[in-house]
């Protein structure tokens, strides 16, 4: 990716704020970080603008299906920077099923929808199985499905009378074709070339996805995901990696698409789209998925995407634990999740009631926070006063023991007992025992 | 046992080889120590030869040598040589069987030691021959070793001493041993020592970790103990002498202190020692070998002067105080009307100070209070008061001094009652009425410096002594030492340039986070977290050297404008895994320094390619290049390289060599007005050096503009001097 | 010929060969990234130790329920992860805690003695986290139990040589802590080899976040602490060990109250072999496990991950 300044050269210089940024500069900074578009600068030479597309381009393809971007990475390990694009996951609903059981079937797949804090986990779209053959019962499901359900959409079928019919329907949701393969990808690319949509190209193999990949980019099209067919995780694994890593590093334009598997259910199913999740996955359709698999996968794939060099943050607000109460100890840490959470389940293995207290810290842990300022008295009392904590409790506070050093003025701001506590969270549980028996 | 004694127990060995063994030598150098060990060697092999002839006659060529209550039959032998079950016969094959030492070169030296060695351990075994039960002194046995247990080598007992020889001085040889045993060593004594320290009341035994081995070849028994440990404990298998000597680097640690004429005997087994990487401390003039052999006249000092000659730690036991001692006293204010008495704070005089001392001026764990102490002064006084620290090591050197030196103020403040601020001569400390009743005196404060500069430098410093002064005048007459010692520092400090010095410092704390970010730290340019210079990282370095800062050589320049050497370059390409391949360290343009994340600010060139600006993090507003401070952290940070724009520690700004390369402070065109403010002493002062004493007027701030076309309109009205310049682009 | 580039990596470094048990398994000695046979022509699988106590106190009734009262007796619930197929016995003596159990150093080795000799298999010791307790146990037990080499938990920056000592006198191995970074991990090798404990005597553990409670750390650590090790950085060429039941800590993963979210038991095996496929996956070499359900599947996963289905 080249720097900001080297798009910087490229730019008018003009500073006229017509890209939405104040300067040129702070406009190529985004450009270099791929938070903006080339596009976005109406005042841009066409060659520079040919020339910055060309040295922009990420090494993977970004691919549009509904409103959700898959692919654009340009990393093979999220450390390096972070992924981008997270994978998407669809249910299968097929055409033929009937409409009550069509809509039982979107019920579920909305169902499987979870509040973690602050963000919501979901499925993103639906595959409507074309098992029927039949435009019109096709047209009929993918209508129903539309009424219901007001996220993405894959038309899952080679049937070109079918996504034909489908298409009158639900063009404007921008969905996936899947997909194509040896024998149909001539009729197919122009079809989804048409309507502008995804298409899934269905791979044999490494060679083969190389093969319509450069059948399909020469029947001027280019919007594709590959699906590289692995029969087990290994395969999955490795053709995955292989097709990363050609792309990435070896700058291997063919392989530079999104990927995607077709699974079916159970456990099977969700080891693949584990693997998917991991390794450089985009898209994975399941025939079902059950709560109890959907929770720990989706909470994988926001584990993975989430961005390494910035933390998860908590909401600064009160947590109680264990139903504490007027007497019960306050005790307070930082919003970064990690921390957050070590604190909460070694407060919770304590079995001692707690008012936890949660401080905006940015996301800082403990010791980084408080040497960058962000964790200091005035800071912590401040969203003492705003849950009303000191209130609810006549309990002393516990101030986390790499920070004691403020425990003077802080007991001096809120003119209530500080007691010193433990410097790791997993001392908490005995401490807080042995000051409760006190 | 005198020599008649000896020559009565040993009757066997010939009065030739008897005469070699038992002679001395007053003036030695290395040609006549490995003479001496030769001679001594080649005659204690031959008395051996005697001693198991002599044995066969009485006990037939088949009879077992072995020790009483030991399961490792001839210790040394069988680990060194790996040889078992050694019969009288297979002694003597074995004693025929070794090379006779040469006498031009160290090497010579060990072969001779191990040779007298091993004929020692077979004379012992000899002198045992019908002995099944041990009494109290000579060869230890087995069971003391499983008593000892693992904490022998896990460092909980920090090594041991072998008393070798003897000393006229009853006071001396008490002090000596006390001295062993408070610091938990485990002493072995040959030669007059057992007599001498029986004399002194000083108690021995198996079971006292003091152990009386006897006198003459009877020496070697404390290397058969050392060798068992490494047996036991090490996982060595016998006759793998390679791993063995590999063990004994590391542990047990042995010390020999050796007070007397020298013997032949005792030379050739002193080899023997060094072999088992022993370090020996002798009133003898011999020739001195860093780390093995060290001169030491003074009997008092012999044993400090081993600890720090084997690099060893010795543990620290809890500092006793009549109050609480704790990192969570550190927050705590002691008020005025709680003060009982306080120094310093410009209300008196007071300083404190820690000064790098010679070998023989300071005297470990002394404290010395002049002047009265609290509970001889009236509540509520003002005392005048200074805090002296002085120090010995090895390693130490003068740059340790304020790194140091700033430990004092977390070091007093975890006192419960004691409050410390400010520094040097500038220090302000409180002991509030409570910890006055509780008894903390002015003794206790040097107490605990003492305790926690050794317990936290112990790396570097072996001796650390405490004066505490509260008379007045004499707080006055060492005031000026201090003062130069400042200025000193100062100066030095001035005077460390990056072209003086070969050796920058990494420092990879960031990686967890960012992980292809390296910061590397220059004399002149800090980390860019703003908290460690290049100073701290050599110290930090000193103390961890496994820690997170690493020297780095700077190698051959490639570029001296820009700060571009090959040794930095080949640091930041495997530290980065590969990711960064070049790294300037004066050039904003061109291969910039990376920036993790934890940057005090960020400098960034201006959109009309001119000047560059500098926002901290403390600025929440918008700047000239049209990103505010988050978002332009957001963008540069992670460990990335950005040309144009850099994190840095608000120190570099005032540095000669901020971005050199693109004409340094002359390209500062704005920054945000109390960051102007925090800077204003030194950069001033930079400014003038630089020939622009009015720069820091016509550096716009917030107040005057926060786009970029106020900034040009700014900088064209005031004459900036970044205007005169080529475009950074 | 395909005109896909190779793009298998030319690694310098690989992992110590660590003979673990009695001699007939090796942790570590990895080539490549995980899994890919391209790169990795050593098919090692991640070895599986199945989570053993000598007392229940605080051990969660869920677990308990998986095991059919096997728990009751260690040598039985040793005994069934065997015929489940785990390679090593991870047992913790929680019991050494006196306020937990009543485990002595006699017993706990009595204990190791018999584990060993009726699953044959290796064997990990964890004590209960109070060195004055653990210490003694651990230098009875390995003092005792010499035809194996044990797996001795665990070990950190602040608290190393004792049981370091106890480590190389018998000829077992240490295994080192660290918290969740790469330089961390490093120095606390680094130390233990110092003090002189021998490079294939060691295994790290650069602790395994679970699944929503920071894994996304661990998963990055490790996969920078493997890339390092590969790329020739010696002190981190020890194979990795993840602790995966930490998953039983998740509150997502055990809360039984929110019919949304499905079955709790299978919720938390699932949540379970994630966390450890994700170990896997970023190069952990030994993998503790709890729940037998996910130590199953993890089995599984491994076998198809190496090729072998």
């Amino acid at each position: 990716m080249p720097t900001a300044i080297e798009f910087f050269k490229l730019l008018p210089k003009t500073n006229c704020k017509d890209c939405g940024q104040p300067t040129c500069l702070a406009f190529a900074m985004l450009l270099s970080n791929q938070k903006a578009s080339i596009e976005d600068c109406p005042h841009v030479q066409q060659e520079a603008k040919e020339t910055l597309a060309e040295a922009s381009a990420p090494p993977v393809k970004t691919v549009k299906v509904g409103n959700i971007t898959m692919g654009g990475e340009t990393v093979l390990y999220r450390h390096e920077r972070r992924f981008d694009n997270p994978i998407a996951y669809a249910i299968s609903i097929s055409d033929n099923i009937g409409e009550d059981a069509i809509k039982e079937r979107v019920a579920h797949v909305k169902s499987l929808s979870f509040d973690r804090i602050g963000m919501i986990f979901k499925v993103d779209l639906i595959s409507v199985k074309c098992a029927s053959s039949d435009p019109n019962t096709y047209a009929d499901a993918v209508k129903l499905i539309c009424s219901e359900w007001e996220d993405g959409i894959i038309l899952e079928t080679d049937n070109t009378d079918c996504i034909k019919a489908a298409m009158e329907i639900c063009k404007d949701r921008l969905p996936l074709i899947y997909g194509a393969d040896d024998g149909n990808v001539d009729a197919l690319v122009p079809l989804a070339k048409e309507y502008g949509c995804a298409l899934g190209l269905i791979c044999k193999d490494m060679d083969n996805a190389v093969d319509l990949v450069k059948k399909g980019e020469s029947l001027g099209y280019s919007n594709f995901i590959l699906d590289l067919s692995p029969k087990n995780i290994n395969e999955c694994l490795e053709r995955h990696t292989i097709a990363r890593r050609a792309a990435i590093k070896k700058k291997f334009k063919p392989l530079g698409y999104p990927l995607m598997n077709r699974v079916g259910y159970g456990e099977y199913a969700v080891s693949t789209a584990v693997i998917s999740t991991l390794k450089y996955g985009s898209l994975v359709i399941f025939d079902d998925l059950k709560s109890y698999e959907a929770l720990p996968l989706f909470t994988l794939r926001q584990n993975i995407y989430t961005d390494p060099q910035v933390p998860i943050q908590v909401k600064q607000d009160l947590y109680p634990i264990g139903n504490p109460d007027e007497h019960s100890p306050i005790m307070f840490t930082t919003n970064f999740s990690l921390t957050y959470f070590t604190v909460r389940a070694d407060i919770e293995k304590s079995k001692i009631p707690v008012w936890l207290q949660i401080v905006n810290t940015e996301g800082l842990s403990v010791l980084t926070a408080y040497s960058a300022g962000k964790f200091e008295p005035e800071r912590i009392v401040e969203a003492f006063e705003e849950s009303g904590v000191l209130n609810k409790t006549d309990g002393p506070v516990i101030i986390p023991g790499l920070v004691t050093r403020m425990s003077g003025k802080l007991q001096e701001m809120i003119n209530r007992k500080v007691i010193v506590g433990t410097n790791e969270s997993r001392d908490i549980p005995k401490h807080l025992r042995e000051i409760t028996s006190e | 046992m005198n020599i008649s004694e000896i020559r009565q127990k040993y009757s066997a060995i010939s009065d030739e080889d008897f005469a070699v063994m038992t002679k001395t030598e007053k003036q030695i150098d290395v040609p006549t120590l490995l003479s001496m060990a030769a001679d001594g060697s080649i005659a204690t092999v031959s008395a051996a030869k005697t001693m198991v002839m002599k044995a066969m006659e009485e006990n037939g060529k088949d009879f077992e040598l072995t020790y009483p209550e030991t399961g490792y039959s001839l210790p040394a032998i069988h680990a060194w040589k790996g040889l078992d079950s050694i019969t009288l016969e297979k002694a003597l094959d074995f004693l025929n069987s070794l090379p006779t030492p040469g006498r031009s070169e160290l090497g010579d030296g060990f072969t001779a030691g191990e040779n007298a060695m091993f004929a020692c351990e077979i004379i012992e075994a000899v002198t045992y021959i019908g002995i099944t039960e041990l009494d109290q002194k000579g060869f230890v046995p087995d069971k003391v070793l499983r008593q000892l247990g693992l904490s022998f080598v896990d460092e909980t007992i920090p090594g041991a001493i072998g008393f070798l020889g003897g000393l006229d001085d009853t006071d001396a040889v008490k002090t000596l041993a006390k001295t062993a045993q408070g610091k938990g060593f485990i002493s072995f004594a040959s030669g007059d020592y057992p007599s001498q320290f029986e004399s002194a009341g000083i108690k021995m035994g198996f079971d006292r970790m003091f152990y009386p081995i006897g006198c003459f070849t009877g020496t070697v028994h404390a290397l058969s103990f050392a060798v068992r440990a490494a047996l036991a404990f090490g996982n060595v298998k016998p006759g793998d002498s390679e791993a063995l000597a590999e063990y004994l680097k590391k542990r047990p640690k042995v010390i020999i202190v050796q007070n007397g004429p020298l013997s032949y005997l005792d030379a050739s087994l002193a080899f023997a020692a060094l072999k088992h990487s022993a370090s020996i401390v002798t009133d003898q003039d011999l020739p001195e070998i860093p780390g093995a052999v060290k001169v030491c006249k003074n009997p008092y000092d012999m044993i400090q002067a081993g600890i720090e000659e084997r690099g060893i730690i010795v543990k620290l036991e809890p500092i006793e105080l009549p109050v609480g001692y704790a990192p969570s006293f550190e927050g705590e204010v002691v008020r005025k009307p709680d003060t009982y008495v306080e120094a310093g704070g410009t209300r008196s005089p007071a300083f404190e100070v820690l000064l790098s001392k010679g070998e023989n001026e300071v005297e470990d764990g002394k404290v010395t209070l002049i002047g009265k102490d609290v509970d001889e002064m009236e509540e509520g006084s003002l005392t005048s008061l200074a805090i002296i620290l002085e120090v010995y090591g090895q390693n130490m050197h003068d740059d340790l001094e304020p790194v140091m030196e700033r430990r004092f103020h977390s070091s007093i403040n975890f006192a419960e009652g004691v409050w410390h601020a400010g520094q040097r001569n500038t220090n302000w400390v409180r002991i509030s009425k409570v910890s006055k009743e509780a008894g903390f005196t002015f003794k206790d404060l040097g107490r605990i410096l003492v305790h926690k500069i050794k317990e936290e430098f112990g790396q570097v410093v072996t001796r650390v002594q405490a004066t505490i002064i509260t008379d007045a005048d004499e707080v006055q007459k060492r005031l000026p030492e201090a003062i130069r010692a400042y200025d000193e520092r100062d100066e030095r400090m001035k005077g460390l340039k990056d072209d003086n010095v070969d050796t920058f410092y990494t420092c990879a704390m960031c990686q967890s986070f960012a992980p292809e970010h390296v910061c590397i730290i220059t004399p002149e340019r800090l980390g860019l977290c703003g908290a460690i210079n290049w100073l701290d990282a050599k110290a930090s370095n000193e103390l961890t050297p496994n820690g997170p800062n690493k020297p780095l050589c700077k190698g051959t320049p490639i570029d001296d404008i820009k700060g571009e050497w090959i040794g930095v370059n080949d640091t930041v390409k495997s530290e980065s895994m590969g990711h960064i391949e070049r790294m300037c360290m004066y050039s904003i343009m061109d291969a910039p320094m990376t920036s993790c994340g934890c940057f005090e600010a960020i400098v960034a060139m201006t959109v009309d390619m001119q000047a560059v600006i500098i926002v901290d993090r403390d600025y929440n507003g918008m700047t000239p290049v049209g990103m505010k401070f988050s978002s332009l952290a957001g963008s540069i940070g992670g460990g990335r390289q950005t040309p144009g724009f850099m994190g840095i520690g608000r120190k570099y700004i005032s540095s000669e060599k901020f971005i050199s390369a693109e004409g340094g402070i002359r390209r500062i065109a704005w920054m945000p007005k109390h960051l102007k403010e925090v800077i204003k002493n030194d950069f001033q002062k930079r400014c003038e050096d630089e020939g622009v004493p009015d720069l820091l007027e016509k550096i716009a701030d917030e107040t005057i503009t926060e786009d970029a076309e106020g900034l040009m309109a700014w900088m064209a009205e005031v004459g900036h001097p970044a205007l005169e310049m080529d475009p950074l682009l | 010929m395909s005109e896909i580039p190779d793009v298998a990596e030319k690694y310098t470094g690989a992992i110590e060969d660590v003979p673990i048990g009695k001699g007939d398994y090796i942790a570590g000695g990895i080539k490549g990234m995980p899994f890919l046979s391209f790169e990795n022509p050593v098919k090692r699988r991640p070895m599986i130790a199945g989570e053993i106590f000598d007392c229940l106190e605080g051990y969660p009734q869920l677990a308990a329920d998986m095991f059919d009262g096997r728990q009751n007796d260690p040598v039985e619930w040793a005994d069934m992860w065997r015929s489940m197929g785990a390679d090593i016995i991870c047992i913790r003596f929680a019991g050494l805690d006196p306020s937990k159990g009543n485990t002595t150093p006699e017993s706990a080795t009595e204990l190791v003695k018999k584990i060993s000799d009726i699953t044959q298999l290796p064997i990990m010791i964890c004590g209960c986290g109070i060195p004055e307790y653990d210490i003694p146990a651990f230098t009875k037990i390995c003092e005792t139990v010499t035809d194996t080499r044990l797996i001795l938990s665990k070990v950190d920056e602040d608290e190393y040589k004792k049981m370091a000592s106890i480590a190389i006198a018998n000829n077992h191995i240490v295994l080192g802590f660290s918290n969740l970074d790469v330089n961390l991990a490093k120095q606390m090798n680094i130390l233990l080899t110092d003090f002189g404990v021998k490079k294939n005597d060691i295994v790290m553990d650069p602790l395994m976040s679970p699944l929503g409670m920071g894994l996304d750390y661990s998963y990055s650590v490790n996969e920078r602490i493997r890339m390092a090790a590969l790329m020739g950085d010696k002190m981190l060429q020890i194979p990795m060990v993840c602790d995966c039941t930490e998953s039983w800590n998740v509150g997502d993963a055990i809360c039984d109250d929110d019919p949304t979210i499905g079955d709790v038991k299978l919720r938390v095996t699932w949540w379970e072999a994630i966390t450890a496929l994700c170990a896997v996956l970023s190069g952990a070499d030994i993998i503790i496990m709890r729940g037998p359900g996910a130590a199953d599947m993890l089995k599984g996963y491994c076998d198809e991950l190496r090729g072998e289905i």
